[in-house]
């Protein structure tokens, strides 16, 4: 009897027992929990399972006045209304955080050096973790292939709501893609990154949380593309597709009774036209008509929203509907509010940095710039930390150039070998990159992947001037006049104009590398131009060296062959062998036949594109390409330098950056979500 | 014979009245000139800076482009030449042995550190880098051409075992003592044709403008009025952009300095057209006419010497805005820049915050900026005092 | 008189069509257009671009149109319709992006000129007509330094002094309360607070220029007949400077206001972007040096072309009214 009362007690406490509130844990303390399928964040349902806990959902305090800042929301339903079924559950890097606050920012202008700190309120199907090599969930709860790389199947959240209520389904993934992104009205030509080899993509949705990429191609870099790309791969089809004409016959007769020519017109006021999302809204490019449209900015499943802008800066509010919340169920985001100021100088950004007047920057800061950071780390209340690029600035010699004696000169490889090591590395990076850089050769992956060769990091790098005089004069470049400089073998002077902009690369940096060719009897003259006359030059095969950064990651490579192909980059960057660039893109028309190792390059990233990254196979290809990229010497190498991240002291759960650079979409691996201030 | 006689004082003010009245034009304004101590003292300095410019190879110890930097003394401050210290007196100036660290710890900031046990001792006419005065190197259609007036490498001073910064170093390196000089040079050389070019063509067209009035004065004020509207930003840019990217910056300096020229015209002929106009319609021109004197003959003896002396203030007052103007146009990066010594470029540098904390002696380019224009603007003055005849009776 | 109108009417829209065509045919010349140039920027921020999105970039902002086409077309549109059309890089259209900035840049222009003449026109008649040698080559230094000093490096000065040593920073035309305000007192108080300080540095450099001019024309009229005349018949001190040469030496300085307006605005867009001023300065700056944005930078100059000319116009009349001589179309 006693054992029956016993029992039944312990059988009525036990779901009591289960309903304890869940632990505030952290990525520095898991308090026991284990870890669940991906690093630093759980869905609901494993999380309740592992920590043995029962959910209780909280809101910011403040939500109600967001909402109200929000032009036209309705009425704020209660917190569990407003997460999905599913929220996805942060473990936040060292606490659980508070509520408050106002993160201050500073861009160039509306379009220009705004990544950084866009990517903070970036979301999209899925995400690189901060370890830049394990892809998490993030919108999509789960994904999946088909086993040849051509079905991507993701599974949205059951009860995701964009930022004005309104419900978020499968339908908003399918808008995106077939009635924006593949429009011609919109996108003359549908982007690289939305086709697959020139091949479109169909998307099906067999219900409301399911989505189904299906491709005419194996591409097996789709699902990074998800995790690295600003352009979100979804758009609100009830808030857009009122005026998208193929979506809602009434579109035009609805965008006239606004004051706009047409639908579409009312498409690009608020969607710009493009998947950024620092493009103008309405309130800066429509502000007479902005008051009797449906919304002052188009929801967003984004941490933060627009609510205020002009051209001198812009204003945010946390979204009500974020589908994140912490281990305890606080709804993220933390922080209450961002504001973005411009200042399109870099000298009066540094000011401000100085100063304290920001909390949080990363874009356009040089290694340059350290020093005066680093010394004013204690004054302006903030932290620098100095993480290692992906790109490394590089010289390359124009293989193709126009004239053929000095095609010939630069066009053998004993020359550019000859040439590499002439470059006295030490006393560069001492002088230009403080000794901060870490020597290497151009790889063409950035960061080199373990199972390449390492000889290749190393090869050509070597300073030997006496060396490299000796296979000059092998060459036949020797000086004949006396004056000190070598001429070209038919007796030409010769010498290289060494033209740069301070975008691509530092003018210390082509001074120096100048300084040790005049050493070794090789005349050259630098010159400073601007980032387009550089580029013009390029494009019209005008250089004799090109002088860029370059190198991309591997989960870039994996969707982007462009460093692989003739002319080795896109129109922005370090390009070379424009001739032979000339004869890909003419099929032999026009232009110079490249070498065969460039034909098997060329081949080679294909096949590699459509290979499962980790098999044997793969890793045969990847040093295959390294191999032949590195010992024809087309980019010399310098050193990979690191870059400075600033971030105020009040911005807790800020984690150690694992690299300064834009490739994964700068912030969003490190959760912007879960930072906080604290005064 | 020979009788030596003593000059009486009458008759020494008798020769000065007389060496007055006969005095040419030219005498007069110089005579004013130096009376006059302000302008007297800018135009000492103006030559001053100008034969600093001229000798400016000669004057520095180290090479100003990359070849000549110190790569022991980046960012490093001024050091002055001492003659004692503790260790006792010296007939010969001398510098310290410095040494340097950096690292993480000290912000990447290389911290000096002077040896006072080890003296570098100043050297006069040392042998260092070659360089040529009054010389020119270019290569066209292929040909090298190489000439110079003096080839040269002795170099005023030095030090033994060391290299010494009189006005510390940047941050290759480079000597900013040397790149002060070379490009106060460079900066007197683009003002200079700047002017030159604008003077002719302001002269030109300012003066069929007075010379003949009526309607082809009122179309070329028009094509002037539009000219002076044109901002001059757009222009410089689309000109400097428009340079074949062949050109060496030299050849690019060149051409900056006809643009500024080609800019610079219509304020100069405006001033020209105004003073012909008021001039031609006096009553020495008429009766110049009327004694049958040719148009070429008015104006070459009657017209041209009333304004001589306008037109010479008005050079040395065009100077320092021409100088101005490249200096802002190589701030905004449209000029000469880096490594090309001009006053612009090296402001350029000093416009970092890094700099402007840490680096103060940049600026000392700075003010011979302001010295060379204050100079120009102060001679011109007093030039213009001096030319004027009726300033008898005043200072 | 109406004659006389109509002429300087019909030189007007002669002269901004010139400059209007200049401008253009200027930006056309430097590569780069703004298509890319705005693609630059996105490739800055990670995207990568190929030669296919900037030809398509080019077709929608109607870049791939002879220049002749858009240049007609642009003209049409702005004088027929009054519409500047879209910026190219901002994305915005120019009519509303420019409406408050262009009265505050010429309002800032406009006070520093006046401010300029108020330090020089004083201090030219003194230099020109005292004896006081100290007074006046110090009064004379303290304005030239103006001109030696180039605004741009006088303005980081400033700014670094105030960051440093009193914690603002004093950029920016507005303060961050009122940044995205309406127009009010309270706003435009604020504003001034903020703006002394470009007025300044522009008045300054603009001085040396003003003042030499009034001094090399009161130096002119002094020397003359009835100057003396006037001093023998017992008029003497201020009133004889006031009532005799000051006013003949005013013509040409009212001649000149349109022009050193233009010169003063040249110098503003410097000036704009290290005080990181918001308005149209800076925007011609961005426009020219950064975007190549034909269509911005063509409305901004055009819009100043206009004031000039018009406050040319206006000078015109009142020189005219003063001056008889003006009047009889004799002289100026």
């Amino acid at each position: 009897m006693k054992r029956l009362l016993w029992s039944s007690a312990a059988l009525l406490v036990l779901p009591f027992a289960a309903y304890a509130n869940c632990p505030a844990i952290s990525v520095a303390d898991m308090g026991g929990v284990a870890p669940g399928a991906f690093p630093a964040q759980y869905e609901l349902g494993d999380f309740q399972t592992a920590a043995g806990c029962t959910m209780e959902l909280s809101e910011n305090p403040a939500v109600a006045d967001f909402n109200a800042q929000i032009r036209n929301n309705p009425a704020l339903p209660a917190v569990a209304d407003r997460l999905p079924s599913e929220p996805l559950v942060v473990v936040p890097y060292a606490s659980t955080g508070k509520y408050g606050g106002t993160l201050d920012a500073l861009s160039n202008a509306t379009e220009a050096g705004t990544s950084d700190f866009m990517s903070i309120r970036h979301v999209n199907l899925v995400r690189y973790s901060d370890d830049l090599e394990t892809i998490v969930p993030n919108i999509a709860k789960s994904w999946a292939w088909n086993d040849d790389f051509t079905q991507l199947t993701f599974t949205l959240r059951a009860g995701h709501k964009w930022s004005d209520g309104q419900p978020f389904t499968s339908a908003d993934v399918k808008f995106w893609y077939d009635n924006l992104a593949l429009d011609p009205n919109i996108n003359e030509k549908p982007k690289d990154y939305v086709t697959v080899g020139g091949e479109r993509m169909t998307v099906d949705t067999p219900d409301d949380v399911t989505v189904v990429f299906n491709l005419p191609a194996p591409k097996p870099g789709l699902l990074a593309h998800f995790a690295t790309h600003f352009a979100q791969a979804f758009q609100p089809k009830h808030f857009l597709g009122q005026f998208h004409p193929d979506v809602n016959p009434e579109a035009d007769t609805l965008a006239k009774s606004l004051g706009f020519e047409n639908g579409y017109a009312v498409i690009r006021a608020y969607y710009g036209n493009s998947d950024w999302m620092d493009t103008a809204t309405p309130m800066l490019n429509s502000p007479d008509l902005v008051a009797k449209m449906p919304g002052d900015a188009a929801p967003t499943l984004e941490s933060h929203i627009v609510v205020r802008e002009t051209t001198e800066g812009r204003h945010f509010v946390a979204n009500p509907y974020f589908h994140m919340i912490d281990t305890t169920g606080q709804q993220l985001p933390y922080i209450n509010e961002m504001d973005e100021l411009f200042a399109n100088d870099q000298e009066v950004r540094l000011l401000k940095l100085v100063n304290g007047e920001v909390d949080y920057k990363t874009q356009s800061l040089q290694l340059s710039d350290a020093p005066l950071m680093l010394e004013n780390q204690e004054k302006g209340n903030y932290t620098i930390q100095l993480k290692p690029k992906i790109s490394m600035q590089t010289v390359s010699f124009n293989v193709t150039h126009q004239d053929e004696a000095k095609r010939a000169v630069f066009g053998d490889v004993r020359f550019r070998k000859a040439m590499s090591e002439a470059i006295d590395r030490d006393a560069l990076n001492s002088t230009a990159y403080f000794g901060q850089g870490a020597l290497q050769q151009y790889t063409g992956f950035s960061p080199l992947p373990e199972y390449i060769d390492p000889k290749w990091k190393t090869y050509a790098m070597e300073f030997n001037p006496e060396g490299t005089k000796a296979v000059l004069d092998e060459l036949g470049l020797k000086d004949v006049d006396g004056d000190g400089f070598r001429e070209l073998p038919d007796g030409a002077p010769l010498v290289i104009n060494m033209q740069f902009a301070t975008q691509g690369i530092a003018g210390q940096v082509v001074e120096l590398i100048s300084q040790n060719w005049a050493n070794v009897g090789i005349k050259s003259a630098v010159k400073e131009v601007t980032p387009d006359e550089y580029r013009s030059a390029q494009s019209s095969n005008q250089l004799d060296v090109g002088l860029w950064e370059k190198g991309q990651p591997l989960g870039i490579i994996l969707g982007n062959n462009e460093l692989w192909v003739p002319p080795f980059e896109n129109y922005f960057a370090h390009r070379s062998g424009m001739l032979w660039a000339e004869w890909v893109d003419s099929n032999g028309a026009s232009g110079v036949e490249p070498p065969e190792y460039v034909k098997t390059l060329m081949a080679d990233i294909n096949t590699l594109q459509s290979t499962p990254a980790g098999t044997d196979e793969f890793k045969a290809i990847a040093n295959r390409m390294v191999a032949a990229m590195v010992e024809n010497v087309l980019f010399i190498g310098t050193a990979l330098t690191p870059d400075p991240i600033y971030h105020s002291n009040k911005l807790k759960n800020f984690p150690e950056f694992k690299t300064a650079s834009y490739e994964y979409y700068r912030t969003y691996p490190y959760r912007g979500a879960q930072w906080y201030l604290e005064e | 014979m020979f009788k030596s006689k003593t000059v009486g004082a009458p008759e020494i003010d008798q020769k000065a009245k007389e060496a007055y009245f006969t005095a040419s034009q030219g005498q007069l304004i110089l005579a004013r000139f130096k009376s006059n101590r302000t302008a007297m003292i800018a135009a000492w300095a103006l030559i001053i800076m100008i034969m600093m410019g001229l000798f400016a190879p000669f004057l520095s110890p180290y090479d100003p482009t990359i070849a000549g930097r110190d790569d022991q003394y980046e960012n490093g401050a001024p050091q002055m030449p001492k003659m004692w210290d503790e260790n006792g007196f010296s007939l010969r100036p001398f510098i310290y042995a410095t040494e340097r660290e950096r690292s993480m710890a000290t912000n990447f900031r290389w911290v000096v550190k002077e040896n006072r046990e080890e003296r570098l001792y100043m050297t006069v006419f040392t042998r260092d880098w070659d360089y040529t005065i009054f010389g020119v190197d270019f290569t066209l259609f292929g040909q090298n051409v190489d000439v110079a007036l003096i080839r040269s490498n002795i170099h005023l001073f030095g030090v033994e075992g060391g290299k010494i910064h009189l006005f510390g170093t940047d941050a290759s390196g480079k000597d900013i003592f040397g790149r002060t000089l070379h490009a106060i040079w460079t900066s007197l050389a683009v003002g200079t044709l700047g002017v030159m070019i604008s003077f002719v063509l302001a002269l030109a067209i300012g003066g069929i403008a007075g010379y003949f009035g009526g309607w082809l004065d009122s179309v070329l004020q028009m094509i002037t009025d539009a000219i002076r509207t044109v901002p001059q930003i757009p222009l410089f840019m689309a000109m400097a952009a428009f340079l074949p990217p062949e050109w060496s910056s030299e050849a690019r300096f060149f051409f900056i300095s006809i643009i500024l020229g080609l800019i610079g015209w219509p304020t100069l002929a405006r001033r020209i057209r105004t003073h012909l106009l008021t001039e031609r319609s006096q009553e020495y021109v008429l009766a110049a006419e009327l004694c049958g004197a040719s148009s070429s003959h008015i104006i070459r003896r009657h017209l041209l010497p009333s304004f001589t002396s306008y037109i010479i203030v008005d050079l040395m007052i065009s100077f320092p805005y021409m100088v101005r103007s490249e200096t802002a146009l190589s701030f905004i990066g449209l000029g000469l820049k880096d490594p090309v010594n001009s006053l612009g470029a090296m402001m350029q540098n000093v416009s970092k915050a890094d700099v402007l904390l840490n680096y103060q002696w940049y600026f000392i380019p700075v003010f011979f900026f302001i010295a060379l224009v204050l100079a120009f603007v102060f001679v011109g003055d007093g030039l213009r005092d001096a030319a004027d005849p009726y300033s008898d009776n005043k200072k | 008189m109406l004659r006389f109108a109509l002429t300087r009417a019909f030189l007007a829209i002669v002269t901004l069509l010139t400059v209007s065509l200049i401008v253009f045919t200027l930006m056309e010349l430097v590569p780069g257009t703004c298509a890319e140039r705005y693609l630059a920027f996105k490739n800055t921020s990670g995207s990568q671009i190929s030669i296919a999105d900037i030809e398509v970039e080019k077709v929608r902002l109607g870049l791939d149109r002879p220049f002749m086409t858009r240049w007609g077309s642009w003209v049409y549109d702005v004088v027929v319709h009054g519409e500047f059309g879209d910026s190219c890089i901002l994305r915005l259209n120019i009519n509303q992006l420019l409406a408050d900035k262009f009265w505050v840049s010429l309002g800032i222009c406009m006070a520093a000129l006046i401010l300029s003449y108020a330090i020089a026109v004083p201090i030219g008649i003194l230099s020109s007509s005292s004896n006081n040698a100290v007074a006046n080559n110090s009064l004379r230094f303290v304005s030239y330094l103006g001109l030696a000093l180039p605004n741009f490096l006088l303005a980081l000065i400033i700014m670094l002094i105030s960051t440093v040593y009193f914690g603002d920073s004093l950029t920016g035309l507005f303060s961050k309360e009122y940044r995205d305000a309406a127009w009010s007192w309270a706003k435009f108080g604020d504003f001034l607070s903020r703006a002394w300080l470009p007025v300044f540095i522009l008045g300054w450099s603009a001085t040396a220029f003003a003042l030499q001019t009034v001094r090399a024309l009161m130096l002119d009229e002094i020397g003359k007949l009835y100057v003396t005349a006037a001093s023998a018949r017992g008029v003497s001190g201020a009133r004889l400077l006031w009532r005799y040469p000051a006013k003949h030496s005013l013509g040409p300085v009212i001649n000149s206001l349109g022009f050193d307006l233009n010169r003063i605005f040249n110098e503003l867009p410097i000036v704009a972007l290290i005080l990181t001023l918001t308005e149209a300065g800076a925007l011609l700056f961005d426009s020219l040096a950064r975007s190549n944005d034909q269509q911005l930078a063509g409305a901004i100059i055009f819009l100043l072309t206009a004031s000039i000319v018009a406050l040319n116009f206006v000078t015109d009349i009142l020189l005219a009214l003063i001056d008889p001589r003006v009047r009889r179309g004799l002289i100026g």
